[in-house]
């Protein structure tokens, strides 16, 4: 889709337009920013107030130097009677004249037009605090919520009981049960995707701290997930994907961290790193008894031999076989590989143990040398495996 | 045998405006709201005519009904990108005409999301040129709503 459109004049007839109807006109229009949307309406009469009727409103940074008047007038004109599905803002720094009550305003006024998408990206750094359920007890309509940057320091009290999406990006919640009361209230998610989530006072599910119960969300399938102790995995029982996106901190600091409860639909499973820790990827692999295809993907930028110290490779001896390499997993893939030990050590020791494995792909580091891409290849080739029909790769 | 001939007795025929025929599944003609609406209307057994659809574009959207029905959801994205990568320009805003007219809704959300891409953050000039839109304004009418817009004209891409 990249590739770009040469406008000549023997492309375009003169009256073109003409063949549109209104419809995928606007269609057109709500794909892109408001400014340039409502940019369109000196194009000719018929597109005088097209814009008006596209079911969104989309600001991003790169309105840099519009006040926040401009917000409240397109809201204004837009009128409640239209209907608006998809609203959007991103503020990327002290740029608008907005305070929190401003900002309150327009996504109230959003959600009571029967919103279905809500994207809200505030700058932290702009110390908005801002009482998100403080505004918006809830909503019947939203399908897919997206908060990137900000605090939420209220209870949603009416829940989403239509959101299917929740995106949550270096969100802040004053406190955890913040974030778990914002998690119940969505019983029918069905992807989550939450990268830092902070909880100020600290507390985390297994804090003995609270008597909140939490209601597993059942339809939930496809989940991303940094600093796991934030969420609890009882609660996502059903997840078909998961991914980590892990600093590790957590789980070095609480080394006696402990799954309680299996993922039985758990067919993909995927490590984001920076340590390598063989004694996370075996936790958790223990969990899931069905898995099918594990990927770990290597943080690019990591250039140092980075792993985790406490453990000796050399000494490396895992007791317990996970069920899965026995019975079900038949793809393994690592990314951004560079060869370093503890990750031949481990790719070794899932070839060995992988009874069905089909496919172990090995995809090098941009920054490999053609010599080191070599050994690596030499020293995979001759390690023992268990599968007869496993298939090694490299890229 | 007995199957193919069952098969071919439920596919519809639809004739384009330029003459040429088109027999296709109930799953694709489904497809397309207009179609399952003139299916209602007459009897199944008739040829619909398209008069907006000529063949070419009709071609294109079965390639896409067909094609998008791969398995994964990065198939079905790698599949999308090589189809709107293979129109020239020409191309896509006639199928866009032809997509409006049949409403194939899947169409209807990947196309317009392509052509969004192609005018963002574009001159006035630009987009009257891309749409061949003929400005009915007076001088005087649009520089008054060009003043009234004047925020939205900032930082917008040179020709």
């Amino acid at each position: 889709m990249k590739k770009t459109h040469k406008i000549t004049m023997t492309e375009t007839g003169t009256n073109d337009i003409n063949n549109f109807t209104d419809d995928v006109l606007c269609h057109i229009l709500s794909f892109l920013a408001t400014k340039d949307a409502v940019a369109t309406s000196v194009l000719s009469k018929r597109f005088r107030s097209l814009w008006l009727y596209t079911p969104s409103i989309n600001f991003t940074q790169s309105n840099e130097d519009i006040g926040s008047w401009v917000v409240y007038s397109v809201m204004r004109m837009k009128g409640l009677k239209l209907p608006l599905k998809r609203f959007c803002l991103k503020l990327n720094g002290p740029i608008y004249d907005a305070d929190s009550f401003d900002i309150s305003t327009w996504v109230n006024g959003a959600i009571q037009r029967r919103l279905e998408y809500l994207d809200l990206s505030l700058s932290l750094s702009l110390d908005i605090n801002f009482p998100l359920g403080n505004i918006i007890h809830g909503s019947k309509t939203l399908v897919v919520l997206k908060l990137n940057k900000l605090k939420v320091d209220n209870v949603f009290i009416d829940g989403f009981p239509c959101l299917k999406t929740m995106h949550l990006d270096n969100v802040v919640f004053k406190q955890h049960k913040h974030l778990m009361h914002l998690l119940s209230g969505c019983p029918n998610l069905e992807e989550l995707h939450a990268i830092k989530p902070v909880t100020e006072d600290g507390y985390t599910f297994n804090a003995d701290n609270e008597d909140f119960e939490f209601q597993s969300l059942h339809n939930l399938a496809l989940v991303t997930l940094s600093m796991a102790d934030c969420i609890p995995m009882e609660c996502i029982p059903q997840v078909k994907f998961l991914s980590f996106k892990e600093d590790f901190s957590f789980f070095q600091a609480s080394p006696d961290y402990k799954f309680t409860c299996m993922f039985r639909n758990l067919s993909f499973l995927k490590f984001i790193v920076k340590v390598y820790n063989m004694n996370w990827f075996l936790q958790v692999l223990q969990h899931c008894p069905n898995l099918q295809s594990l990927v770990i993907l290597k943080d690019a930028n990591v250039s140092d031999h980075y792993m985790d110290e406490n453990i000796d490779v050399k000494k490396w001896q895992p007791e317990l076989t996970p069920e899965c390499l026995s019975t079900q997993l038949n793809l393994c893939s690592f990314q951004n590989f560079r060869g370093w030990k503890c990750e031949l050590e481990f790719a070794k020791y899932i070839m060995k143990n992988a009874k069905v494995l089909q496919n172990m792909r090995i995809s090098s580091h941009r920054s490999s040398k053609p010599q080191t891409k070599l050994e690596m290849v030499k020293k995979l080739s001759l390690c023992p495996k268990s599968s007869p029909t496993c298939e090694l790769s490299f890229e | 045998m007995a199957e193919k001939a069952s098969e071919s007795s439920n596919s519809i025929s639809l004739n384009t405006v330029d003459g040429k025929i088109f027999k296709v599944s109930p799953t694709i003609a489904n497809q397309m709201q207009t179609i399952q609406s003139l299916i209602k209307a007459y009897d199944s057994s008739r040829v619909i005519s398209l008069p907006h659809v000529n063949a070419f574009h009709l071609s294109k959207i079965i390639e896409y009904l067909e094609g998008k029905s791969a398995t994964t959801v990065s198939a079905v994205k790698e599949f999308e990108a090589q189809f709107m990568k293979d129109l020239s320009l020409k191309q896509l805003k006639g199928l866009l005409i032809a997509v409006g007219y049949l409403k194939v809704n899947e169409l209807l959300e990947l196309m317009p999301k392509t052509v969004a891409k192609l005018i963002e953050n574009k001159s006035v000039e630009f987009l009257r040129k891309f749409f061949g839109i003929v400005n009915d304004f007076t001088p005087s009418e649009e520089a008054k709503i060009r003043e009234e817009i004047a925020w939205a004209f900032d930082g917008v891409d040179e020709d």
